[in-house]
Protein backbone atom coordinates (compact mmCIF):
# COMPACT_ATOMS: atom_id res chain seq x y z
CA UNK A 1 0.00 0.00 0.00
CA UNK A 2 1.76 3.82 -0.67
CA UNK A 3 0.92 6.11 1.43
CA UNK A 4 0.29 9.80 0.46
CA UNK A 5 3.62 10.92 1.07
CA UNK A 6 5.48 8.03 -1.43
CA UNK A 7 2.21 8.91 -3.87
CA UNK A 8 2.59 12.74 -3.78
CA UNK A 9 6.67 11.73 -4.73
CA UNK A 10 5.92 9.39 -7.04
CA UNK A 11 3.24 11.59 -8.78
CA UNK A 12 5.53 14.47 -8.60
CA UNK A 13 8.84 12.68 -10.26
CA UNK A 14 6.29 11.55 -13.30
CA UNK A 15 5.03 14.99 -14.00
CA UNK A 16 8.70 16.21 -13.90
CA UNK A 17 9.95 13.71 -16.00
CA UNK A 18 6.80 14.19 -18.56
CA UNK A 19 7.91 17.87 -18.77
CA UNK A 20 11.38 17.24 -19.13
CA UNK A 21 10.10 14.86 -21.95
CA UNK A 22 8.25 18.14 -23.16
CA UNK A 23 11.43 19.58 -23.66
CA UNK A 24 12.97 17.25 -25.74
CA UNK A 25 10.08 16.52 -28.37
CA UNK A 26 8.55 20.26 -28.77
CA UNK A 27 10.78 22.01 -31.72
CA UNK A 28 10.05 25.48 -30.65
CA UNK A 29 12.44 27.21 -28.29
CA UNK A 30 9.67 29.07 -25.73
CA UNK A 31 7.69 26.01 -25.38
CA UNK A 32 10.75 24.18 -24.41
CA UNK A 33 12.16 27.07 -21.44
CA UNK A 34 8.18 27.02 -20.44
CA UNK A 35 8.74 23.62 -19.87
CA UNK A 36 11.73 23.77 -18.49
CA UNK A 37 10.26 26.27 -15.85
CA UNK A 38 7.72 23.68 -15.10
CA UNK A 39 10.17 20.79 -14.71
CA UNK A 40 12.09 22.95 -11.97
CA UNK A 41 9.11 24.14 -10.14
CA UNK A 42 8.10 20.81 -9.85
CA UNK A 43 11.42 19.96 -8.93
CA UNK A 44 11.80 22.81 -5.71
CA UNK A 45 8.09 20.95 -5.43
CA UNK A 46 10.15 18.03 -3.99
CA UNK A 47 12.50 20.02 -2.11
CA UNK A 48 9.08 21.58 -0.01
CA UNK A 49 7.68 18.06 0.12
CA UNK A 50 10.64 16.76 2.06
CA UNK A 51 10.42 19.78 4.21
CA UNK A 52 13.57 21.27 3.14
CA UNK A 53 12.31 25.36 3.07
CA UNK A 54 15.42 26.64 2.35
CA UNK A 55 16.13 24.97 -0.72
CA UNK A 56 12.72 25.07 -2.00
CA UNK A 57 12.89 29.12 -1.68
CA UNK A 58 16.25 29.34 -3.54
CA UNK A 59 15.31 27.53 -6.10
CA UNK A 60 12.19 29.58 -6.19
CA UNK A 61 13.85 32.87 -5.60
CA UNK A 62 16.79 32.08 -7.41
CA UNK A 63 16.50 29.54 -10.44
CA UNK A 64 12.89 29.94 -11.51
CA UNK A 65 12.34 33.85 -10.45
CA UNK A 66 15.92 34.61 -12.30
CA UNK A 67 17.97 32.05 -14.25
CA UNK A 68 15.22 30.44 -15.92
CA UNK A 69 12.94 34.09 -16.25
CA UNK A 70 15.86 35.33 -18.57
CA UNK A 71 16.45 32.05 -20.57
CA UNK A 72 12.61 32.30 -21.26
CA UNK A 73 13.22 35.84 -22.68
CA UNK A 74 16.30 34.66 -24.73
CA UNK A 75 14.22 32.11 -25.91
CA UNK A 76 11.39 34.28 -26.80
CA UNK A 77 13.51 36.75 -28.55
CA UNK A 78 15.42 33.79 -30.34
CA UNK A 79 11.98 31.50 -30.96
CA UNK A 80 12.01 29.61 -33.79
CA UNK A 81 11.33 26.21 -35.40
CA UNK A 82 14.23 24.04 -34.30
CA UNK A 83 15.85 21.61 -36.92
CA UNK A 84 16.92 18.53 -35.56
CA UNK A 85 20.60 17.65 -35.59
CA UNK A 86 23.42 16.58 -33.68
CA UNK A 87 23.94 13.12 -32.52
CA UNK A 88 21.91 10.11 -34.14
CA UNK A 89 18.81 8.35 -31.98
CA UNK A 90 20.72 5.52 -31.07
CA UNK A 91 22.49 6.93 -28.01
CA UNK A 92 18.87 6.94 -26.30
CA UNK A 93 20.47 3.34 -25.37
CA UNK A 94 23.51 3.73 -23.86
CA UNK A 95 20.99 6.38 -21.59
CA UNK A 96 18.49 3.84 -20.91
CA UNK A 97 21.05 1.40 -19.88
CA UNK A 98 22.40 4.04 -17.55
CA UNK A 99 19.01 4.64 -15.90
CA UNK A 100 18.61 1.06 -15.51
CA UNK A 101 22.02 0.71 -13.87
CA UNK A 102 21.10 3.46 -11.42
CA UNK A 103 18.07 2.37 -10.23
CA UNK A 104 19.76 -1.34 -9.84
CA UNK A 105 22.74 0.15 -8.21
CA UNK A 106 20.32 2.30 -5.43
CA UNK A 107 17.45 -0.30 -5.09
CA UNK A 108 19.43 -2.66 -2.83
CA UNK A 109 20.87 -0.25 -0.42
CA UNK A 110 18.09 0.44 2.35
CA UNK A 111 19.31 3.69 2.38
CA UNK A 112 15.62 5.91 3.48
CA UNK A 113 14.94 9.41 3.49
CA UNK A 114 12.73 11.02 6.00
CA UNK A 115 11.27 14.54 5.48
CA UNK A 116 13.73 16.86 7.70
CA UNK A 117 12.67 19.90 10.15
CA UNK A 118 13.18 23.45 8.94
CA UNK A 119 15.07 23.82 12.52
CA UNK A 120 18.00 21.65 12.05
CA UNK A 121 18.66 24.26 8.74
CA UNK A 122 18.88 26.88 11.28
CA UNK A 123 21.80 26.59 12.63
CA UNK A 124 23.20 26.94 8.92
CA UNK A 125 21.50 30.54 8.61
CA UNK A 126 23.19 31.66 12.00
CA UNK A 127 26.76 30.59 12.07
CA UNK A 128 28.71 33.65 11.38
CA UNK A 129 30.86 31.78 8.69
CA UNK A 130 28.34 30.49 6.80
CA UNK A 131 26.63 33.92 6.33
CA UNK A 132 29.94 34.74 5.10
CA UNK A 133 29.79 32.45 2.63
CA UNK A 134 26.55 33.87 1.12
CA UNK A 135 27.73 37.10 1.29
CA UNK A 136 30.66 36.44 -0.78
CA UNK A 137 29.16 34.04 -3.20
CA UNK A 138 26.35 36.75 -4.09
CA UNK A 139 28.96 39.22 -4.21
CA UNK A 140 31.01 36.68 -6.78
CA UNK A 141 27.87 36.67 -8.53
CA UNK A 142 27.37 40.58 -8.47
CA UNK A 143 31.06 40.92 -9.46
CA UNK A 144 30.75 38.49 -12.43
CA UNK A 145 27.23 39.75 -13.47
CA UNK A 146 29.02 43.61 -13.87
CA UNK A 147 31.97 42.15 -16.24
CA UNK A 148 29.18 40.25 -18.19
CA UNK A 149 27.63 43.58 -18.64
CA UNK A 150 30.83 45.56 -19.43
CA UNK A 151 31.77 42.51 -22.05
CA UNK A 152 28.63 42.67 -24.03
CA UNK A 153 28.78 46.20 -24.26
CA UNK A 154 32.11 45.94 -25.42
CA UNK A 155 30.93 43.51 -28.01
CA UNK A 156 28.51 45.57 -29.11
CA UNK A 157 30.25 48.45 -29.50
CA UNK A 158 28.50 50.77 -27.16
CA UNK A 159 31.52 50.95 -24.69
CA UNK A 160 34.26 53.03 -25.55
CA UNK B 1 7.19 8.51 5.88
CA UNK B 2 10.10 7.02 4.68
CA UNK B 3 11.25 7.03 1.30
CA UNK B 4 13.65 4.92 -0.36
CA UNK B 5 16.48 6.76 -2.25
CA UNK B 6 16.69 5.07 -4.86
CA UNK B 7 13.17 6.52 -6.09
CA UNK B 8 14.85 9.90 -6.31
CA UNK B 9 18.43 8.43 -7.71
CA UNK B 10 15.91 7.24 -10.50
CA UNK B 11 14.17 10.24 -11.36
CA UNK B 12 17.47 12.35 -11.40
CA UNK B 13 19.12 9.88 -13.74
CA UNK B 14 16.31 9.69 -15.92
CA UNK B 15 16.10 13.98 -15.48
CA UNK B 16 20.08 13.72 -16.26
CA UNK B 17 19.97 11.47 -19.27
CA UNK B 18 16.68 13.70 -20.90
CA UNK B 19 19.00 17.00 -20.52
CA UNK B 20 22.15 15.26 -22.14
CA UNK B 21 19.62 13.36 -24.98
CA UNK B 22 17.79 17.07 -25.49
CA UNK B 23 21.55 18.84 -25.44
CA UNK B 24 22.46 16.04 -28.48
CA UNK B 25 20.06 16.77 -30.74
CA UNK B 26 20.40 20.04 -30.58
CA UNK B 27 21.13 22.48 -33.42
CA UNK B 28 20.30 25.83 -31.46
CA UNK B 29 22.75 27.25 -28.51
CA UNK B 30 19.18 28.38 -26.89
CA UNK B 31 18.32 24.65 -26.63
CA UNK B 32 21.77 24.07 -25.43
CA UNK B 33 21.55 26.05 -22.33
CA UNK B 34 18.10 25.07 -21.71
CA UNK B 35 19.55 21.06 -21.52
CA UNK B 36 21.95 22.57 -19.06
CA UNK B 37 19.52 24.06 -17.16
CA UNK B 38 17.68 20.85 -17.21
CA UNK B 39 20.70 18.77 -16.09
CA UNK B 40 21.22 20.85 -13.25
CA UNK B 41 17.58 20.81 -12.17
CA UNK B 42 18.86 16.71 -11.62
CA UNK B 43 21.62 17.67 -9.45
CA UNK B 44 19.24 19.37 -7.56
CA UNK B 45 17.38 16.51 -6.97
CA UNK B 46 20.35 14.03 -6.85
CA UNK B 47 20.84 16.30 -3.49
CA UNK B 48 18.35 15.44 -1.52
CA UNK B 49 19.33 12.20 0.13
CA UNK B 50 21.94 13.76 1.56
CA UNK B 51 20.14 16.40 3.79
CA UNK B 52 19.08 12.97 5.39
CA UNK B 53 22.81 12.30 6.34
CA UNK B 54 23.61 15.98 7.28
CA UNK B 55 21.16 18.61 6.25
CA UNK B 56 23.67 21.51 6.97
CA UNK B 57 26.51 20.29 4.53
CA UNK B 58 24.06 19.54 2.01
CA UNK B 59 22.52 23.18 2.51
CA UNK B 60 25.95 24.33 2.06
CA UNK B 61 26.68 22.60 -0.66
CA UNK B 62 23.12 23.36 -2.22
CA UNK B 63 23.80 27.05 -2.06
CA UNK B 64 27.18 27.20 -3.97
CA UNK B 65 25.31 24.65 -6.69
CA UNK B 66 22.55 26.91 -7.08
CA UNK B 67 24.64 30.15 -7.02
CA UNK B 68 27.32 29.02 -9.22
CA UNK B 69 24.99 27.54 -11.71
CA UNK B 70 23.46 30.91 -11.88
CA UNK B 71 26.46 32.71 -12.59
CA UNK B 72 27.17 30.21 -15.24
CA UNK B 73 23.93 30.52 -17.18
CA UNK B 74 24.33 34.32 -16.86
CA UNK B 75 27.74 33.48 -18.69
CA UNK B 76 26.28 31.47 -20.94
CA UNK B 77 23.10 34.12 -22.16
CA UNK B 78 25.65 36.87 -22.21
CA UNK B 79 27.55 34.40 -24.17
CA UNK B 80 25.01 33.57 -26.32
CA UNK B 81 24.08 37.02 -26.82
CA UNK B 82 27.80 38.26 -27.87
CA UNK B 83 27.91 35.25 -30.55
CA UNK B 84 24.93 36.45 -31.93
CA UNK B 85 26.16 40.30 -32.43
CA UNK B 86 28.99 39.01 -33.64
CA UNK B 87 28.23 35.62 -35.92
CA UNK B 88 24.35 36.88 -36.60
CA UNK B 89 23.55 33.47 -35.68
CA UNK B 90 23.03 31.01 -32.49
CA UNK B 91 23.37 27.69 -34.64
CA UNK B 92 26.07 25.61 -33.10
CA UNK B 93 27.72 25.34 -36.43
CA UNK B 94 28.77 28.74 -35.57
CA UNK B 95 30.94 28.16 -32.64
CA UNK B 96 34.24 27.67 -34.08
CA UNK B 97 37.39 28.10 -31.79
CA UNK B 98 40.29 30.74 -33.33
CA UNK B 99 37.71 33.08 -34.89
CA UNK B 100 39.62 32.25 -38.73
CA UNK B 101 35.61 32.32 -39.97
CA UNK B 102 35.19 35.76 -38.14
CA UNK B 103 37.56 37.75 -39.70
CA UNK B 104 36.31 36.45 -42.94
CA UNK B 105 32.86 37.50 -42.72
CA UNK B 106 33.68 40.89 -41.06
CA UNK B 107 35.62 41.45 -44.29
CA UNK B 108 32.82 40.41 -46.41
CA UNK B 109 30.68 42.48 -44.57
Amino acid sequence: MINAYLGALIALGIVSVLTALGITITRDNLYAAIYLAITTGLVGAIYGLFGITYGFILIYLVFVGATITITIVLAATYRRVEFRGGAGRSWVLPMILFIIAIIIASIETTYNITPITSQSLMSFVSTPSDLLLIALLSSLLMAIMIGLIMYYLEVSGRWR
Amino acid sequence: MEVNAALIYGFASILLMIGYYSALRANDLIRVLISLELMFNAIFLALIPLFAVNSVVAFGVLIVTILTSSTEFMTLIIAIMALDRVRKSVRVEEVRAGGETYEGARSNA
